[in-house]
């Protein structure tokens, strides 16, 4: 396994007064779940937010690498590459 | 100081708070806090410094607590939330009741899946109570009658904390 790759984790508006303030910060991580654990020695509050109790990434919320959401890859063991942008969306429903 | 009349109001965008004069004959309306959050529990703690608790449970980004100290004109997070041991296997799915006991400080939490919880420190941390939420039965605990339109998953609704707090048609009458 090579250096680990830093990426750029951006947050969703209604998130970022967990952390903050910041619309986006740089981590070092091989994987998205490598990411999440990251967030959560270093965002508690943020982390809480977005995983729940059992560390599973909350049902209403997406996680895209680049343009792709994980689950579309491998899940929270997609592999990130240096400059990779991991964004928390929260899913939007109407009608 | 004039006697005020307060009223919470839980709603699926957030919580209000009403608030008249003793006569009750206008009331002037605050909020919603926390608004786009269902609120389904609400708790006006006037022992020692008056608190409003409203329990804030998002779809999104998972369960609250909000507290106010100064009698619904705005409300904060408290530092934490009720929140299951990471071995425990279970996540929190809502919270159903938010009921003041003895001291002070001092909260009960029924939430979902069916679980208690309590703190010591006004809603500040929490600790799983074992007895019931690590019954034998917890985690095949049917859901009673709810709403249409809420969860079909069991969960403590209501903490009856002392016999005396029983409404008095659950009292069972002595047999004659």
């Amino acid at each position: 396994m090579g250096p680990t790759p830093t990426i750029t984790i951006h947050v969703p508006g209604p998130l970022r007064t967990y952390c903050g303030g910041a619309a986006q910060f740089s981590i070092s991580a091989h994987t998205v779940r490598a990411a999440l654990e990251d967030l959560q020695r270093s965002q508690s509050a943020l982390y809480r937010n977005v995983c729940d109790e059992t560390g599973t990434v909350r049902r209403h919320l997406n996680v895209f690498v680049n343009s792709d959401n994980v689950r579309d890859l491998d899940g929270v063991d997609t592999t990130l590459r240096p400059g990779d942008v991991v964004t928390i969306l929260p899913a939007v429903s109407g009608g | 100081m004039t006697d005020r009349v307060i009223l919470t109001i839980g709603t699926k965008k957030g919580v209000f708070v009403a608030e008249a004069a003793k006569p009750r004959r206008s009331f002037a309306l605050r909020g919603p806090f926390g608004p786009g959050v269902p609120v389904y529990s609400t708790l006006i703690d006037a022992r020692g410094t008056p608190r409003i608790y409203a329990s804030s449970c998002n779809p999104f980004f998972g369960m609250k607590v909000l507290r106010s100290t100064d009698m619904g004109k705005s409300f904060s997070e408290t530092k934490s939330a009720p929140a299951f041991p990471k071995e425990d296997g279970r996540a929190l799915a809502n919270i159903w009741a938010l009921e003041a006991d003895s001291g002070k400080k001092e909260l009960w939490c029924g939430v979902e899946p069916a679980s208690l919880f309590r703190s010591h420190d006004g809603g500040d941390s929490w600790e799983l109570v074992p007895g019931i939420s690590n019954h034998d039965h917890a985690r095949k605990w049917q859901p009673g009658n709810a709403a249409a339109d809420a969860s079909p998953f069991p969960g403590i609704h209501i903490p009856a904390l002392k016999p005396e707090r029983r409404l008095p048609q659950d009292i069972p009458h002595p047999q004659m």
